[in-house]
């Protein structure tokens, strides 16, 4: 084959959809996923008003957080571009090749979903704008990525980048500083002009850091770098002595994974008061904002604990590295050592939000801002505590595992189900919906339930619990049960006939509490001998 | 000769449906250096993963100090040093910092000795390991694999892709480790040259099977290459027997021997056929000998 | 002690430590009574498992050549090395039946051979010595 630039191009673009190509349709899932469910739910109520103005909200959040997760997709199959620098390509064709993919998958994307969306909700969202100018962050991203690859300058600099832009976008739906107020419907040849403007400025600036970077001159980082560096000399300098092996090992897992999720949470929690400043400044606002997070740390919480449980030193494979298996520790009191750093990551995480929430209680007290009215709900907060733990913890023996298809098993199970559940949405009669719903919903209960118990046998049997501990988790899952079904049964809910589906769904979340105690040692034993 | 210090029977694995190992048996007595030969891909780290406990057996039986290493890996792990094929370190970590978290996991850590390799392999304690070539970095993992003085090293292809003087360090190390009494080296290498010079027994894994296991003095003295001429021209030679690699053609052949001289004698005067030259053999030309070409059959293992 | 191991052409390493240490006090290189290096010494040095190390000098000792002291050490014999005159003779025709061997391959008389070797001395005499031509035995 005839090695020109073109030929080579496109064997590249070939091999790159060959092998991402689910990596693709999993990020366009998962990002359709969220406003698709909530706007099913609405519709299934009947409360889906085309018109409202809250839909404009809706429809600006949503777009961004669909952008957001397929893009991550994105930067994930455009790769970095110093993969490409041995290869027989101009620094132009190496440009293109890393912005024009990644734009025209994006601009797709916000396109389809949006048509998706409008044809099975029946509403009026505008699509060309948001495609536009996503297209335009992702040549931004991709640029910055070019010109700066690894360094510390990277952040700072693409961060205002992208804020300008999100601001500019914001003003296209009203003004800056307050919720949107309209549709972006009308793209001008002056925002055409702009944003294809912006992105020409991209591909010089990648240009330019491909030119720098391929000879090896890359971006001289200079204070910042200095101040980093002499930030972790003094960190590492100090000698640690442990006394025992799980004294060292908790430092390693502390160390190396059990801070992400407290950072996590401290990056997002003070973005969250930091956007609100730039819309409509009430704490009521923010209060709830910070409730909503308080549900969505979960999410986070199941990342960090994924990467609690990556038991590897090197990319090389999924398994436990030889490094750490071969540490004479037990296998049991490793994964109690484990749990313990969730718990450790988790506390440190929760502090973090739960100081800010109080800092926006007492703001608000003192603003003597009228505070919401619905009356304070007792069980939120150890629920949202549970429910982080239950995440955090699962996503630890899931990666802990080592092994691939459990993962891929679950979000097999997710998908299959989500697809399922919108074709019923849009098309079955409501009966048939609120049936599928619930049954789904106490199946899934149930089976957690089974899977629990099915796992402290497993472990029971290989003696890697005792039974006084079976005995405790017994206890812990029979009285939060019993207080959630309490609960329940003084709840206002929608329908009487859901109640009881709706307790199975918890108590099967709830018997998940106690779950690692049993799986992790099962996992990290199997990761550790295959 | 007392227990042997890792005993492994009958063991077979498959990584999915690619036999890897097919009914390794392999005693290896306490005290000296075994070495484990192989091409790529033989199964060595295979085999040196299950001593380790990082591989369950599917069949058959590991023992390490007469211990299952999956079962009970703080007792076997305890007393055994180990350096990766890849020698694969936590990056993040500085060289100090390395040190005292592997200190923390073994009583019986010297770490003034650990403080004279650090010296001798000049490794700079503030020293991030992500910044280390290649040679420090399988020095840093040398010297965490042997501070605690184990009862047995285990080194997975310690020096492939390593400079000379690298290399030397690690077989120096290695001869540091037997020259105290009663302590043991397994260690996996397609580097004949120093299999042949550290040594003490070795066994050739070749298809998923141990091909030989005998003493290193023995090997060289009871593999020959021997020319002989037949009577009749033949197009393939018997490897059978004594007999366990041949080239040539017709009348001319060159074969491979194992066996004392009279056997091969014997041999090829049932043969009906005339010995022109015999010469002795090194490591490699055994090695490749026993390797080259189709698996051997059963029967010519020894 | 200097010597040199080649693990080229399937000598094994004891039998290549053997001989040059006899090779060395034939020669006169190692004088009676002196101490040889220690076998940790010796291994560590030449890059040898010590085992074989230790078997070369118990190969030695049954000789007679060196002797090992109450005092943990191993030496040169002393007195005139019974084995000297023999070893010397030994070491030469081993030498001397390869070369035999090439010129009856070659198809060369012994004749020649003994008049080549007349000329080569010759020429040998000459020349500076050469150095440590002890290295390989065939």
């Amino acid at each position: 084959m005839n090695p020109s630039p073109w030929n080579v191009t496109r064997i590249l673009l070939a091999d790159m959809f060959r092998r991402n190509w689910v990596i693709l349709i999993f990020g366009f899932v998962l990002a359709i996923s969220p406003p698709a469910l909530i706007l099913g739910a609405l519709k299934a109520k009947g409360a889906l008003n085309v018109d409202d103005p809250a839909m404009i909200v809706i429809h600006v959040t949503f777009t961004q957080i669909m952008g957001m997760c397929f893009g991550v997709g994105v930067l994930q199959v455009a790769g970095w571009p110093s993969r490409l620098f041995l290869l027989p390509l101009s620094n132009r064709a190496i440009m293109l090749f890393q912005m024009v993919p990644a734009t025209v998958l994006v601009i797709g994307q916000t396109i389809l979903s949006g048509w998706i969306l409008n044809a099975l909700f029946g509403l009026n969202w505008p699509t060309l704008g948001n495609a536009l100018a996503f297209g335009m962050v992702f040549a931004t991203f991709q640029s910055f990525l070019t010109l700066f690859q690894k360094s510390v300058l990277m952040l700072p600099t693409l961060g205002s980048t992208l804020v300008l832009e999100a601001l500019w976008v914001k003003s296209r739906h009203g003004p800056i500083f307050s919720l949107p107020t309209h549709y972006w419907t009308m793209v001008t040849p002056v925002e055409c002009g702009l944003i294809g403007t912006v992105m020409a400025f991209c591909y010089a600036l990648g240009m330019y850091g491909i030119t720098r970077a391929r000879c090896g001159k890359e971006i001289q980082t200079g204070l910042i770098v200095y101040l980093s560096r002499a930030f972790s000399n003094r960190i590492g300098r100090k000698a640690k002595v442990f006394r025992n092996g799980i004294e060292a090992q908790s430092w390693f897992e502390w160390y190396q994974k059990g801070v992400v999720f407290p950072i996590i949470v401290a990056i997002i929690v003070p973005a969250t008061a930091v956007r609100w400043l730039f819309t409509d400044s009430r704490f009521h606002d923010l209060l709830e904002t910070l409730q909503v997070e308080g549900w969505m740390m979960s999410a986070a919480a199941m990342i960090g604990g994924m990467i609690l449980g990556n038991m590897r030193t090197s990319d090389s494979s999924f398994a436990m590295s030889p490094f750490l298996g071969t540490k004479p520790l037990a296998t049991t009191s490793w994964s109690r050592l484990l749990l313990a750093t969730a718990f450790r990551s988790l506390a440190w995480g929760i502090l973090i939000w739960l100081t800010v929430y109080l800092l926006v209680l007492g703001g608000s007290e003192l603003t003597g801002e009228n505070l919401p009215k619905k009356p304070f709900v007792w069980w939120h907060f150890p629920g949202q505590i549970l429910a982080a733990w239950t995440a955090m913890t699962f996503g630890l023996c899931l990666s802990l595992s080592g092994k691939l298809v459990y993962p891929k098993i679950l979000g097999a199970i997710y998908f299959g189900w989500l697809i399922t559940a919108l074709f019923v949405r849009g098309l079955a009669p409501a009966w048939f919906t609120d049936y599928f719903t619930v049954s789904t919903l106490s199946g899934c209960g149930i089976a957690l339930f089974i899977l629990t118990l099915w796992v402290w046998g497993l472990a029971l049997r290989r003696r890697m619990v005792a039974n006084s501990q079976a005995i405790m988790a017994c206890l812990v899952v029979a009285s939060l049960t019993a207080i959630a079904g309490w609960q329940l049964a003084h709840e206002a809910i929608p329908s009487e006939g859901s109640r009881i589906h709706l307790f199975l769904l918890v108590s099967g979340l709830l018997s998940l509490v106690v779950f690692p105690f049993a799986a992790a040692p099962l996992a990290l034993a199997s990761n550790r001998a295959r | 000769m007392n227990q042997p210090i890792i005993e492994i029977r009958d063991l077979k694995r498959c990584f999915g449906k690619k036999v890897v190992l097919d009914g390794v048996s392999l005693t290896i007595p306490t005290g000296g250096v075994f070495g484990l030969l192989g091409g790529n891909g033989a199964g060595k780290t295979t085999v040196l993963r299950h001593t380790l406990g990082l591989l369950a057996a599917q069949s058959g039986s590991v023992r390490v100090f007469g211990l299952d290493p999956v079962a009970d890996p703080v007792r076997t792990l305890g007393r055994i040093g180990y350096l990766s094929e890849n020698r694969e370190l936590p990056e993040w970590m500085r060289i100090h910092q390395l040190i005292s978290y592997s200190q923390a996991f073994y009583p019986n850590w010297d770490p003034d000795y650990a403080e004279s390799l650090r010296n001798m392999f000049e490794l700079d304690p503030k020293a991030y390991v992500r910044a280390l070539s290649r040679g420090q970095r399988a020095r840093a993992g040398l010297l965490v694999a042997l501070a605690h003085r184990p009862d047995l090293l285990v080194l997975d292809e310690p020096s492939s892709g390593l400079d000379p003087v690298v290399r030397r360090d690690i077989l120096g190390a290695i001869i540091r480790t037997i020259a105290d009494e009663g302590r043991t080296v397994l260690f996996s290498s397609h580097l004949l040259d120093e299999v042949e010079r550290v040594a003490d027994r070795i066994a050739i894994l070749h298809h998923g099977r141990i091909q030989l296991c005998v003493p290193m003095d023995q090997i060289l003295s009871s593999h020959r290459r021997v020319r002989i001429r037949l009577s009749s021209a033949v197009s393939r030679f018997p490897t059978e027997g004594i007999w366990i690699h041949c080239e040539g053609s017709g009348h001319d052949w060159s074969v491979v021997a194992e066996g004392e001289m009279h056997d091969i004698q014997t041999e090829v005067s049932r043969l009906q056929a005339e010995i022109l030259t015999v010469e002795p053999m090194n490591l490699d030309d055994i090695f490749v000998a026993r390797t080259a070409g189709k698996p051997l059959t059963a029967e010519v293992r020894s | 002690m200097h010597i040199h191991i080649s693990t080229r052409d399937g000598v094994p390493i004891y039998l290549q430590i053997v001989r040059q240490i006899k090779h060395q006090i034939a020669s006169g290189i190692l004088a009676p009574g002196r101490e040889l290096p220690s076998i940790r010494e010796l291994a560590e040095n030449i890059l040898v498992n010590p085992n074989t190390v230790a078997r070369a000098y118990r190969e030695l000792e049954t000789v007679g050549l060196v002797e090992k002291r109450r005092t943990a050490g191993t030496y040169v014999a002393e007195g005139p090395s019974p084995l000297a005159r023999h070893e010397k003779v030994r070491m030469l025709s081993e030498r001397m039946d390869g070369l035999l061997a090439e010129a009856s391959q070659m198809k060369v008389p012994l004749e020649d051979l003994i008049e080549l070797l007349h000329q080569r001395a010759r020429a040998f005499a000459k020349k500076p010595p050469l150095q440590n031509p002890q290295d390989q035995a065939p």
